[in-house]
């Protein structure tokens, strides 16, 4: 367990969590990208650079 | 001058047939987002087609206070293809207006002002819809939208029951969230919804925008739950593509709605492409192929090393560890197969409802093979 960078929530990451996995914050919706996993650090996560999305 | 808002893509589609879209190039693409969920005939259906040049040499538009037999097609035609009891329709342009247009019937009906969504929702883009949408990354730039919408966890009833009360207007919700991650409602979770609806006064507004029109093995996912909202709306691949969304009503609601327009409302080129698109959807059992066809992509999917697959007939979400944006890159570019996002780490999968299971697999092996690839 941590905590959201942006509204301070506590976030679960899964068991095989790795650096670079982009997570939700349940409580804000923040996206939020795993910096390091011992201990668990979270960053808000950076802005698409190419979106294959909409 | 050129366009903006939507992200660039090295492809422009100019063709479409069935579960295909064609590049300019000529590149054949197997379209299993089915363009936001758009087509569920496939794309460009000869009987859809056939409706719309017939229409178009008869009347494109006029203004939408006069009558016009091909929208009163269209308003039957939706009265019996959506659960019973709801049989009052009013058409516009798209979802977000679906939804707008809800927010406001509910509000003038019950005379109250709060709404109450779920976490992780999305409704649209205008400012009521967007009020009812989570994510901040949507709302943060245009505040202040609509003030008065609580959010609560999706799929937690005793949240809900304890939110709704007679202060409330209206619980919107979508029965599988898309955008969100495809997330099913939970079983009972819609049944509950309802219950505390009725017991307050509130409307109950379900969101079909893309669960509807036989995407998830029946007409309308509600109908599998068997639960009938107060106010359904409906809007992707209603007209096959082109601009329609429709908020079909319960006659308390119809008969509390207060003044509301809109010019192109039920304009018959989209009006007949619409009922060519329901007749084609029930004519050629699509709701059914997609849940057949969807079960066997999930279960093929479920062999991929990925954190789960989820989703109802051919509304399917595959939850990665990595982004899901280089996946889907991957797909386009290596693997000429389309598809969207559902948030950053969900892979969402809505082909035409006449995908069949060599095109489900041909789409498992693109994603195996893309797996591979980013973790090599």
């Amino acid at each position: 367990m941590t905590t959201c960078t942006e509204c301070g929530a506590d976030v679960a990451l899964h068991d095989d969590a790795e650096a670079g996995e982009i997570v939700d914050c349940t409580t804000c919706g923040a996206e939020l990208e795993v910096i390091d996993v011992s201990p668990p650090v979270l960053e808000k996560a950076p802005e698409l650079e190419e979106d294959w999305g909409e | 001058m050129s366009g903006f808002v939507f992200s660039e893509k090295p492809i422009s589609i100019e063709r479409g047939e069935d579960v295909h879209l064609y590049a300019d190039s000529g590149t054949e693409y197997l379209d299993f987002g089915a363009s936001y969920a758009c087509t569920p005939a496939g794309h460009c259906h000869p009987e859809v087609v056939d409706a719309v040049q017939s229409q178009a040499g008869e009347l494109l538009y006029a203004q939408a206070s006069y009558g016009n037999g091909t929208r009163d097609v269209l308003y039957e035609r939706l009265a019996s293809f959506a659960p019973g009891g709801l049989d009052n329709v009013w058409l516009c342009n798209s979802g977000t207006e679906a939804n707008e247009a809800a927010l406001k019937f509910a509000r003038s009906a019950t005379g109250r002002e709060k709404v109450v969504a779920a976490k992780r929702a999305f409704h649209g883009r205008t400012m009521g819809a967007l009020a009812a949408t989570w994510k901040a990354k949507y709302k943060a730039p245009y505040e202040p939208v609509m003030p008065g919408v609580e959010f609560v966890d999706y799929g937690d009833a005793d949240a809900l029951a304890e939110a709704v009360d007679e202060e409330t207007a209206a619980v919107i919700l979508e029965p599988v969230q898309g955008e969100g991650g495809v997330h099913p409602a939970p079983e009972g979770y819609l049944q509950a919804a309802q219950d505390v609806t009725d017991d307050t006064g509130a409307a109950l507004i379900l969101d079909e925008i893309q669960t509807g029109v036989g995407r998830t093995g029946t007409h309308w996912a509600c109908q599998a739950r068997d639960v009938t909202p107060d106010i359904l709306t409906a809007a992707k691949g209603l007209a096959s593509g082109l601009p329609l969304g429709a908020t079909v009503c319960a006659d308390w609601i119809a008969e509390g709605a207060a003044s509301h327009g809109s010019t192109f409302s039920g304009n018959p080129l989209v009006a007949a492409a619409a009922t060519a698109t329901l007749d084609v959807v029930e004519g050629e059992a699509l709701a059914e192929n997609a849940t057949t066809v969807g079960a066997h992509l999930q279960e093929s999917l479920a062999e991929l090393p990925v954190r789960d697959v989820r989703g109802e007939g051919l509304m399917v979400g595959v939850e990665v560890k990595r982004g899901a944006n280089r996946l889907l890159k991957g797909l386009a570019i290596e693997h000429q197969v389309l598809a969207l996002p559902a948030g950053r780490t969900v892979v969402r999968l809505l082909p035409p409802l006449t995908a069949t299971e060599a095109h489900a697999d041909a789409v498992v092996g693109a994603l195996e093979a893309v797996l591979a690839e980013v973790s090599a």
